[in-house]
């Protein structure tokens, strides 16, 4: 059985799990764990969808794939800490426990652990091996001369809040302009004509393409968000495909999604999203995506099956 | 400028068609890279 963790409000796994025998998943909602039942113990471990009347224990899995075990209603933690904030951390801890386990016993399906985690910093360094890169600074304290002169956009480290409902997306700025008390990561603007992400899944990829001016040159998702649309699939040429393949072996990871900006018939390399959102470029699986990534986690449980080690 | 004046308020821009990023239970937000503002960044591993 494949135990998928995540939280209630993944779309991504409410469309793969239908390319999925259902009766062989359990799902575990992390921010619903009125929903579940859980025993580790030293001779093996038991946790149960009471919803759906499942069960999945040491004897029945054969994969964990990790999605999204998160929160997305997000509480005031008071200063010296509250029960809930200790419900949600103690429960996350443990199942990130049992994700690490399962990886080294070679159970984790597609998505591996990030133990050698490749951030903005370290893709945008090895990006320099296989992709155009546009000139980037992260800096603080003072200006660097680079930014005096062409243009520039303003990005996040993290998917930190600001603040209420404030998010830091990809804008155009002024650098000179920034207070430099703050930590910032720049990136010179590429003006190509179209933005393309790949989805890449163990050796396969899938590509889709949106014009550059749907949405003004700045960050696709706010544009998305007020107006979402799909982007159709798009080819990719032989070496990008190439490229594409020499990132993920050199980073060691076997599945991502990737935003590029395609400008002059060239592929320049903006970031690497190692678990995020796929399933909104197919919905419907009518491309084949969704089919694609079912299969790939699939190939890895058949092979778990045939090897037993939990 | 301060992150706070560079920042993007993201309410009600989920409002138009099925990008409601606030909505909690049905998560009708799947047309949006990232399926929200945070799900792509989230560090869910360690």
């Amino acid at each position: 059985m494949i135990f998928i963790s995540t939280c209630s409000q993944d779309t991504t796994t409410d469309i793969v799990m239908k390319e999925l025998d259902a009766d062989d998943v359990l799902r575990f909602n992390i921010d619903k764990p009125e929903d579940h039942a859980w025993d580790f113990h030293r001779d093996g471990f038991r946790i149960a969808d009471k919803i759906g009347g499942k069960e999945i224990t040491d004897q029945t899995m054969t994969s964990f794939y990790l999605r999204k075990p998160m929160y997305f209603d997000r509480i005031d933690v008071p200063k010296y800490g509250c029960e809930e904030n200790w419900r949600r951390e103690e429960t996350k801890e443990l199942f990130s426990d049992f994700f690490r386990e399962c990886q080294s016993r070679g159970l984790v399906a597609l998505v591996r652990s990030q133990s050698n985690k490749y951030g903005k910093l370290r893709q945008l360094i090895a990006a320099n091996n296989h992709f155009r890169v546009a000139p980037w600074h992260f800096f603080h304290g003072e200006l660097p001369d680079e930014l005096n002169r062409g243009r520039w956009v303003v990005k996040p480290v993290t998917g930190t809040a600001v603040g209420k409902d404030k998010m830091m997306l990809v804008r155009a700025v002024d650098p000179a302009k920034l207070d430099l008390s703050y930590p910032w990561f720049v990136q010179e603007r590429i003006d190509g004509e179209e933005e393309v992400t790949v989805v890449y899944i163990d050796g396969r990829t899938y590509a889709a393409s949106a014009p550059r001016d749907s949405f003004g040159g700045e960050d696709s998702r706010k544009s998305l968000m007020e107006n979402p649309t799909s982007w159709p699939r798009c080819a990719l040429s032989t070496d990008e495909e190439r490229a594409i393949k020499g990132f993920m072996d050199e980073t060691g990871y076997r599945f991502g999604r990737f935003d590029f900006i395609r400008k002059d018939g060239e592929l320049w390399f903006l970031e690497l999203n190692p678990n995020g959102q796929w399933a909104w470029l197919d919905e419907r699986n009518e491309n084949g995506l969704v089919t694609m990534v079912a299969d790939a986690i699939k190939s890895e449980d058949r092979a778990h099956r045939e090897n037993p080690s939990l | 400028m301060t992150p706070n004046e560079i920042a993007t308020n993201i309410a009600g821009l989920g409002s138009a068609g099925s990008g409601n990023i606030t909505t909690s239970t049905s998560f009708t937000h799947s047309n949006i890279p990232g399926g929200g503002y945070s799900m792509d960044d989230a560090n869910t591993w360690d």
